[in-house]
């Protein structure tokens, strides 16, 4: 049979010259030179959710509005606050500036969510949801000028937001809201690479929303990578 | 119904002795098999109209531009 067998980024095979895998995390055709795996990651895709493509912001005056209503009456989350289950997820390369909010205009004062630079030409990252500054990302969690994962999750079963980077299973922020959901009222449209401060220079790819927990798919979300690890089409 | 070729491994051996190459399906046009979704899990073929190769995963087909032909 014409088939490859299989292997993944995380446990490829032992090495044999002209040893041909297909990687299934990266979807990749690899080869083993005897000492070297020869990657060819794939161009293009039919019938899967994933492209080839990104999408660069030059933090001048790029940006995208989604409009997406997750208020109380008629959105796309449930009606009550404590019943909202939700989950975003993007890789990005950020290099300053803004990189996402959802509320209901571009440079709102009064988001649901905000993911922001500490100063308007600050390239440390923070997190305001549930009404509050909840999480000021590390170097090592959001790596300016590199592809990072991010992922936002909110179950309705115990009222707990989640803030996951690059993969990992262990959230690197956590927090129970079992009041209401802060400005909920202004959660009419997701900015990406632009908010509070302005326009952000970033580079977005496989930009996903649930109106469901999902975080127990975090690995094969996450393994949608940008296309060919940092040179995406643009 | 999607009829993949056979795939034959290769066996490189010295210059005196025959060589075994593998062999993958070849389609004159993608459109012959890109709706096909009851591939096996991992099927490689290629297409000549479009010069690319196509790997199934199961749920999508994945294809490699051609960089260079010699």
């Amino acid at each position: 049979m014409s088939t490859l067998t299989t292997h993944t980024t995380a446990s490829r095979d032992s090495h044999s010259i002209g040893l041909c895998k297909f990687n299934t995390t990266r979807k990749a055709i690899e080869v083993s030179d005897g000492t070297s795996w020869l990657v060819y990651d794939y161009d293009q895709a039919i019938g899967y959710a994933g492209n080839s493509y990104g999408v660069s912001y030059d933090g001048t005056d790029d940006y995208h509005e989604v409009a997406l209503d997750g208020t109380s009456t008629g959105g796309v989350l449930a009606s009550s606050d404590t019943d909202i289950e939700l989950t975003l997820s993007f890789w990005f390369n950020p290099s300053g500036g803004d990189i996402f909010g959802w509320q209901s205009t571009p440079a709102a004062s009064t988001p649901t969510i905000l993911f922001t630079p500490q100063s308007s030409a600050g390239t440390t990252y923070k997190i305001y949801y549930a009404g509050n500054y909840r999480h000021t990302f590390s170097s090592s969690e959001i790596v300016v000028g590199s592809w990072n994962h991010f992922m936002i999750t909110r179950t309705a079963s115990n009222n707990t937001w989640s803030i996951f980077c690059n993969g990992n299973s262990t959230p690197v922020d956590t927090y129970v809201q079992s009041g209401s959901l802060t400005s909920r009222v202004n959660m009419t449209n997701m900015y990406f690479s632009r908010a509070y401060y302005g326009y952000g220079q970033n580079v977005f790819d496989e930009i996903a929303f649930w109106n469901s927990d999902q975080s127990s798919n975090l690995s094969s979300i996450s393994a949608l990578l940008p296309h060919v690890h940092g040179s995406p089409q643009i | 119904m999607f009829l993949p070729a056979t795939f034959n491994l290769g066996v490189v051996g010295s210059p005196a002795e025959s060589i075994e190459f593998p062999v993958i399906e070849v389609y004159d046009t993608e459109a012959e098999f890109i709706s096909s979704t009851d591939a096996p899990d991992y099927t490689i073929v290629h297409a000549k109209d479009t010069d690319k190769l196509y790997v199934w995963d199961g749920s999508a087909w994945f294809l490699y531009i051609n960089d260079s032909t010699v």
